[in-house]
């Protein structure tokens, strides 16, 4: 039998999985790029972050260029976290086929 | 109570996130305009001069049509390179390399089919760039945006009718001036669709993949 408690909280919320698996497929994303593709309000997008970065899942880099710009990325942590959440979702699917 | 279909439903969600991130925009926008109008330019000043009716005075046709292509992929080029810097990617993405793989065989069979051009055959070349570019764009298609989709099936539709058109209006078109003839199909195409195509991505291209 499955042990469902190994399951990640944090990143089992459909809003940041989202988040999380944009920012596994490139170093950095702008606030308006991941807000652009996931389709979130600026609320809910910032609250989401908040969340994975106060868990040291995601790093906020703050930088002027013409503009003031808000990029974020995944930490070792967080990658490492997203690496292990996708082995136990495809460990669970398995064991439903088995 | 975590399920298999509650994760299979998310290895799905994540599976198509990844594919939507790895979109890839072959052509920007200002680049688009820039071939356009560089295309528009071309055809209009052969027009013209043929028009003159003096000797020599003709827009050479390979010659022509190579400047523009260098021109405009050098402009893209960069432009595809400043884009990758501001997202913090390498400029050879996983999505350039899957794009180039994915087009270079239809744009090469177009390079390779300049090879069979004879004095007098830039129209059916012109027809068959004009195909070829269009398959090409439609073998991206998996991870292009839907602008890039539509502008493939456009070319390909046009180059389709341009070359059955090309066979039944053949001898009736003999006594025209092909090169000129070839021009303006390449204005037509080449020019306006790019034009169209920037003009339709342009206030979206910062954003997500229009």
């Amino acid at each position: 039998m499955f042990d469902f408690e190994k399951i990640d909280k944090i990143i089992h919320e459909k809003g940041r999985l989202g988040i999380m698996t944009l920012l596994a497929t490139r170093p950095s994303w702008s606030f308006q790029d991941l807000k652009a593709q996931l389709e979130l309000s600026d609320g809910n997008l910032v609250t989401h972050l908040r969340t994975l970065h106060d868990n040291g899942y995601v790093a906020i880099t703050k930088e002027i260029l013409d503009r003031p710009q808000t990029s974020y990325a995944l930490t070792a942590k967080g990658r490492q976290s997203f690496q292990e959440y996708l082995t136990i979702l495809e460990q669970i699917v398995k064991a439903a086929r088995q | 109570m975590q399920t298999s279909t509650e994760a299979e439903e998310n290895l799905r969600i994540i599976r198509s996130l990844m594919e939507k991130a790895t979109i890839y925009r072959a052509i920007s926008a200002p680049a688009a305009l820039l071939g356009g109008v560089l295309a528009i330019a071309v055809a209009a000043t052969a027009w013209w001069l043929s028009g003159l009716s003096v000797t020599g005075a003709k827009v050479p046709f390979l010659v022509s049509w190579l400047a523009v292509l260098a021109i405009t992929s050098g402009a893209n080029l960069w432009l595809l390179w400043r884009d990758a810097v501001r997202r913090g990617e390498p400029f050879a993405s996983q999505g350039m390399r899957l794009a180039l793989r994915a087009m270079m065989p239809a744009l090469l069979a177009g390079g390779f089919c300049t090879l069979i051009a004879t004095d007098g055959g830039w129209p059916l070349i012109a027809s068959l760039w004009v195909l070829l570019y269009g398959v090409s764009l439609l073998a991206a298609s998996h991870f292009a945006p839907k602008s890039l989709c539509w502008l493939g099936r456009v070319f390909f539709l046009c180059g389709s009718l341009l070359l059955v058109l090309g066979i039944w209006v053949a001898d009736s078109w003999r006594g025209t001036d092909q090169t000129t003839l070839a021009h303006l199909i390449m204005g037509a195409t080449f020019g306006l669709f790019h034009l169209i195509y920037a003009a339709c991505t342009w206030p979206r291209n910062t954003g997500g993949a229009a």
